[in-house]
């Protein structure tokens, strides 16, 4: 479901995440309340997703 | 014994007006106000379904939609569906509907497995709602309706389909979580009720636990062997209430109905036209440059604040997704790259970076927000 997630960076400090979900391109904040973002962070944390760093 | 009391008016010996008058047609006309003892404050009031788009009658993204393995939010809005295991089934707005008079419905939600299909997952249909719309319930009665019906193949055993609500003590928790009954607490009320091919009103009445602070639900539809030509289920005029009793169906405008959608996910596009479609109406101009200077970011605001701060996508005029379309002097063009991605995302709106080309130009794009749980 998410694929391809790396962090964008707004003067040095993340500040979104850019991932697909379901193949469709799409940009994640940084809210806890926000369920993609949350569902991301629990994909990180069982090493299931990784999210690249900000190029 | 019965008896039946013939009479006009009913009036309090104290009172200079009738306190209820029947007439020959039928209709009961009250002097004052109706006070109900007994009744929990929810359920006497206006607005006392908690389910969103109950009525299936908004459909944002799209009118069918072929379910995933994955909980997505596909065609209906607020509702999401699936199927497990390998997924074959498809949900659709129908306008089979049931045809009662005084509980008519424009739409039902249906959810057929493919024709010949093998695939026995699970196909559920599921709401989890917010934590601010759940929290008065607990320890309360709480009743489910719903008018569903089934296909002339239905395969799931003695035409069953499971409906349950769940209860959970967390605040905001994702629909994610609560199908993999991972909110905090989760506990859960369930039936199963018997479908035939004609339209029923089923009813479901729960106490929801007194440590309950978020609510949710789904259907199972359970499929056995392989599918007929038409293994479905239809559903509609879905109602969540406080009480002990099934109130009739609360319809709600369409324009109220639309708002409570977009708390949830939004969009530029004009309703029915799917993200992604090449379409210039609805885009939204965010941005000028002038003399091929990149456009500093501009503003887009949305039309209903959202429950948090929304993921973003964006196409470009012709539907070229994390694109934008830049219009100028020599015309339109699609498919430019913006020189940076959305930001500052929040309740009411996000900015948006443009990109500058030679000359004096403006910078389009069409977005949807998603804040669903």
């Amino acid at each position: 479901m998410y694929t391809n997630a790396q962090y964008i960076t707004e003067n040095g400090v993340n500040t979104i995440i850019s991932v697909e979900i379901n193949g469709v391109p799409s940009f994640v904040p940084l809210d806890p309340a926000n369920t993609d973002y949350a569902a991301i962070m629990q994909l990180v944390a069982e090493g299931k997703l990784t999210i690249g760093a900000a190029e | 014994m019965t008896a039946t009391l013939n009479t006009t008016v009913i009036q309090n010996s104290a009172s200079s007006t009738p306190n209820i008058t029947l007439d020959t047609a039928g209709n009961v006309t009250g002097g004052a106000n109706l006070v109900a003892t007994g009744m929990p404050y929810g359920s006497s009031s206006f607005l006392r379904n908690r389910i969103i788009n109950g009525n299936m009658q908004i459909w944002q993204r799209a009118t069918s939609y072929a379910l995933t393995n994955s909980y997505v939010y596909g065609c209906a809005d607020r509702w999401e569906t699936d199927m497990g295991s390998t997924a074959a089934a498809t949900a659709s707005q129908s306008t089979s509907v049931p045809t009662t008079a005084g509980q008519l419905f424009q739409y039902s939600l249906k959810i057929q497995r493919t024709a010949s299909s093998t695939s026995t997952g699970n196909i559920v249909t599921a709401q989890a709602l917010e934590t601010s719309n759940s929290y008065d319930l607990a320890g309360s009665s709480v009743t489910l309706s719903f008018w569903a019906k089934c296909g002339a193949n239905y395969s799931a055993t003695s035409s069953g389909l499971q409906a349950y609500l769940f209860w959970g003590q967390g605040t905001d928790q994702s629909m994610t979580n609560m199908r993999n009954n991972a909110w905090t607490g989760q506990t859960n009320s369930n039936t199963t009720v018997t479908l035939t091919t004609s339209w029923q009103r089923f009813t479901f009445t729960a106490t929801c636990p007194s440590t309950t602070t978020q609510v949710g639900m789904q259907w199972v539809f359970s499929p056995t062997g392989t599918a007929g030509a038409d293994d479905s289920i239809y559903i509609t005029g879905v109602q969540l209430e406080q009480g002990s009793v099934a109130t009739p169906f609360e319809r709600p405008l369409i324009s109220k109905q639309l708002a409570d959608c977009q708390r949830y996910y939004q969009m530029s596009y004009d309703y029915g036209t799917a993200p992604g479609t090449a379409t210039n109406t609805g885009i939204i101009a965010f941005g000028v440059a002038i003399n091929g200077a990149t456009t500093g970011p501009g503003s887009i605001l949305f039309r209903v604040s959202m429950r948090a701060s929304p993921t973003i996508s964006y196409w470009d005029g012709a539907g070229n997704a994390s694109k934008i379309t830049i219009g100028g002097t020599s015309g339109q063009g699609n498919n430019y790259t913006p020189s940076g991605a959305p930001a500052l995302i929040g309740l009411n709106g996000f900015s948006h970076p443009g990109q500058g080309v030679s000359g004096n130009i403006t910078n389009w794009l069409h977005y949807a927000a998603s804040a669903e749980l």
